[in-house]
């Protein structure tokens, strides 16, 4: 049983890791267009999100997904459901792991092969990603240790830095009054989705009960002001839109004068490197275990075939990755976007279900 | 199962160490670059300041080696230069990027662009103004230098020594600039002074493309006492034709920008500085009120130099401190703020309020 800290850590990872990938890209293509009231919106909504879904899913104690969608929804249904979920899952590891090797080629090793380096991640994923999940819980808050001085002090020594320009920050915070625009609403949503990993995680957390949720709230705000503010202050409002992966060329424009590397970007790759990955492990974790769910018959099966199933599902899912290494960086991130927005439908459209599986057992208990 | 599977792992590990890395022997490490234009019109000369790898840190010896192609592109005179050395040649530790004065008068930005795109030219490169021509900077050897181009490295990063006469610019500040509205650009001059000297004295104000205006050496310093804090100088008060110098322990500079409702603007510069006397070139004893006139003096002489300065870079049309984007930051009817400023512009004004706070008058009265 895990106690509920852990809840906190999958809400920080997922906070802190959408830093590297579409969402400051999504919010500063919309830097004038309302970004900024989305951020304060998506702040709101996402918060009430977390609320109500660990409020309904305390509920079901011990339970994952499909342990409650089975024997309370339409037979027919649970299963294209259950799959739907797992594949959404699967392709948001997918996409965080398609532009960290993209990242990876482009500032350290520019000569290797795509190949190779995917290879190489999709191994180590694979591998943890059967582990189960209290473990890997554990973990992920040591990662969280390890990793998360270095990002704080990455960004300390970014807002500290006298080549911050603050007008330029100043500047963008006047475009406050735009309306804000569904594209970057549900991308600033992203920050605050972390939550939804206890899909599966519930398994391992009995009776979660959250002090402070507001905390979850103003931590989220601030990641996302620091995400999509601090490269404004480096690169103007209007250069900023020329950069690929803003925040790696914030990182490389902060010189670290008294340590044995000069070059932030090399600490910042390595913290972002480490969370990236723990983060694919721990969705792909949730989607095979979804996945599972969906095509688990009622008879019991042997381990043997337990773990060729499981082999068979990350086979897929690393497929599926492998298929999609052939995009160049506009087409990954019109994926990257097209995955926040269903993304987001998708978490609505989970609550309204867990909502309705509530009712339902309410409903029986009476 | 999980052996076959971790033989595996460890056999693509193999692989994963094999991708072409070279050894630190097999690279030479470019230093600084410089651009020139061609002797044809439209290309470039680009001239790289190579450092050897040497091993014993004792007997290092500087050596250095300097490569010149002409192109009509940069990343073509790059790879030519690539068949001159038996070496691969690596920019990832490039320090600095010398703009020879001839591109910096026609248009930086082709120099900008391509050395923000280049994935191994570090963004905190520093950019400058090189005079007569960068090829000249980049043979400069200064007697006190261990390690090639090291003078040029401390000197533009303010590691080294501490001069009030030069600004560094770094890549993405010149980008920034470049692009933002309301703000330009500047960049440092390095003036080449025969084989082994070097001389940064001066600053250039940019519009988007070229240079419009240079600072002299005096205006400079100004400059970057308004721009930065902490600036380490000294400063001239005149009392009667006895002249006092005063070292600024601590500076600091903000603005205001005033009255902007009625459609005339007033810029208010503010400078705060705590000093310590330097220097007097009469034998009379520093007393109390000598001091306190001294400040006075003091004041009065960095107001009218400031107040000029300004008003020299107001007639230039530029705008290197950013008071456009400043003024921007602070109203909220984003469609026409700028084009408000502009008008605003034209008929600005400046006031000018130095505080000089002399403590001591050193260690003799």
């Amino acid at each position: 049983m895990a106690k509920s800290r852990y809840f906190y850590c999958l809400f920080l990872m997922n906070s802190l890791i959408n830093i590297i990938n579409f969402v400051p890209r999504e919010l500063i293509d919309r830097r004038f267009d309302g970004a900024l009231f989305s951020i304060l919106i998506a702040t709101v909504l996402g918060t009430l999100f977390v609320y109500i879904f660990t409020v309904l899913i305390a509920k079901f104690p011990g339970k994952g997904f499909p342990e409650i969608f089975t024997p309370l929804l339409p037979k027919l249904l649970v299963k294209p459901l259950l799959v739907f979920f797992a594949g959404l899952w699967c392709v948001a590891g997918g996409v965080t792991l398609l532009s960290f090797v993209d990242i990876t080629l482009r500032y350290v090793s520019p000569n290797s092969s795509p190949y190779t380096v995917v290879i190489g991640f999709l191994i180590l994923v694979c591998i943890c990603c059967r582990f189960d999940s209290l473990s890997l819980l554990y973990g992920l808050e040591i990662i969280l240790f390890v990793t998360l001085p270095l990002i704080v002090y990455g960004i300390v020594k970014a807002l500290t830095n006298p080549d911050f320009n603050w007008d330029s920050v100043l500047q963008i915070t006047t475009y406050i009054w735009h309306k804000p625009d569904l594209m970057s609403l549900s991308a600033a949503t992203f920050s605050f989705s972390g939550y939804i990993n206890l899909a599966i995680f519930n398994r391992v957390f009995h009776g979660l009960k959250l002090k402070h949720v507001w905390i979850l709230g103003v931590e989220g705000l601030l990641v996302l002001l620091v995400t999509f503010l601090v490269p404004i202050g480096y690169f103007g409002t209007v250069a900023i839109e020329r950069h690929v992966y803003t925040w790696f060329s914030t990182a490389d424009s902060i010189r670290i004068e008294s340590f044995i590397i000069e070059r932030m970007l090399f600490i910042f790759y390595f913290a972002y490197m480490t969370l990236s990955l723990v983060s694919v492990i721990v969705h792909w974790h949730v989607g095979l275990g979804l996945f599972k769910g969906a095509i688990s018959s009622t008879k019991k099966k042997s381990q043997k075939a337990e773990q060729w199933k499981e082999w068979l599902i990350l086979c897929l899912f690393s497929g599926l990755v492998l298929s999609l290494i052939w995009m160049d960086q506009y087409q990954l991130n019109v994926l990257g976007i097209w995955f926040l927005q269903i993304r987001w439908f998708g978490e609505m459209f989970l609550i309204a279900l867990l909502f309705y599986c509530y009712r339902k057992v309410r409903r029986q208990r009476l | 199962m999980r052996k076959a599977l971790s033989a595996i792992g460890i056999v693509l590990l193999l692989l994963l160490a094999g991708c072409d890395f070279k050894e630190i022997d097999l690279r030479i490490f470019v230093l600084a670059i410089g651009v020139d234009p061609g002797e044809e019109e439209g290309t470039f000369k680009i001239s790289l300041k190579l450092a050897i790898p040497q091993g014993e840190v004792t007997k290092i010896d500087e050596k250095m080696q300097i490569l010149t192609e002409e192109s009509p592109s940069i990343s073509e005179a790059l790879r030519r230069m690539k068949s001159k050395v038996e070496k691969e040649l690596d920019y990832s530790h490039c320090k600095s990027i010398i703009l020879g004065e001839g591109i910096a008068r026609k248009d930086i930005q082709h120099v900008m662009d391509w050395a923000v795109r280049r994935r191994d030219v570090q963004l905190i490169v520093n950019f400058a103004v090189g005079r007569p021509e960068a090829l000249q900077v980049l043979q400069v050897r200064p007697e006190s230098e261990r390690i090639p181009s090291n003078s040029l490295i401390l000197a533009m990063s303010g590691q080294g020594t501490e001069s009030p006469f030069i600004a560094s610019v770094y890549s993405f500040q010149l980008m920034r600039n470049i692009y933002e509205k309301g703000i330009d650009p500047i960049l440092p001059i390095i003036e080449a002074k025969g084989k082994s000297e070097f001389l940064i004295d001066k600053i250039a104000l940019l519009d988007s493309e070229k240079i419009k205006m240079v600072l002299t050496p005096n205006e400079t310093r100004l400059y970057n006492l308004l721009s930065r804090s902490n600036l380490r100088t000294n400063l001239p008060a005149h009392i009667e034709g006895v002249m006092y110098q005063y070292y600024t322990e601590r500076s600091s500079s903000d603005y205001k920008i005033l009255n902007t409702e009625s459609g005339k603007a007033t810029i208010r510069y503010h400078i705060k500085i705590k000093g310590i006397l330097e220097e007097s070139s009469s034998p009379d004893l520093v007393t109390h009120s000598k001091l306190k006139k001294i400040q006075a003096a003091g004041e009065k002489e960095l107001e009218d130099d400031i107040l000029a300065l300004l008003k020299k870079i107001h007639t230039s049309g530029l705008d290197p401190f950013g008071w456009g984007l400043h003024y921007g930051a602070r109203h909220f009817n984003n469609d026409t703020e700028m084009e408000v400023w502009k008008g605003l512009y034209a008929g600005l004004d400046f006031q000018v309020k130095a505080d000089v706070n002399i403590k001591y008058s050193g260690l003799i009265k």
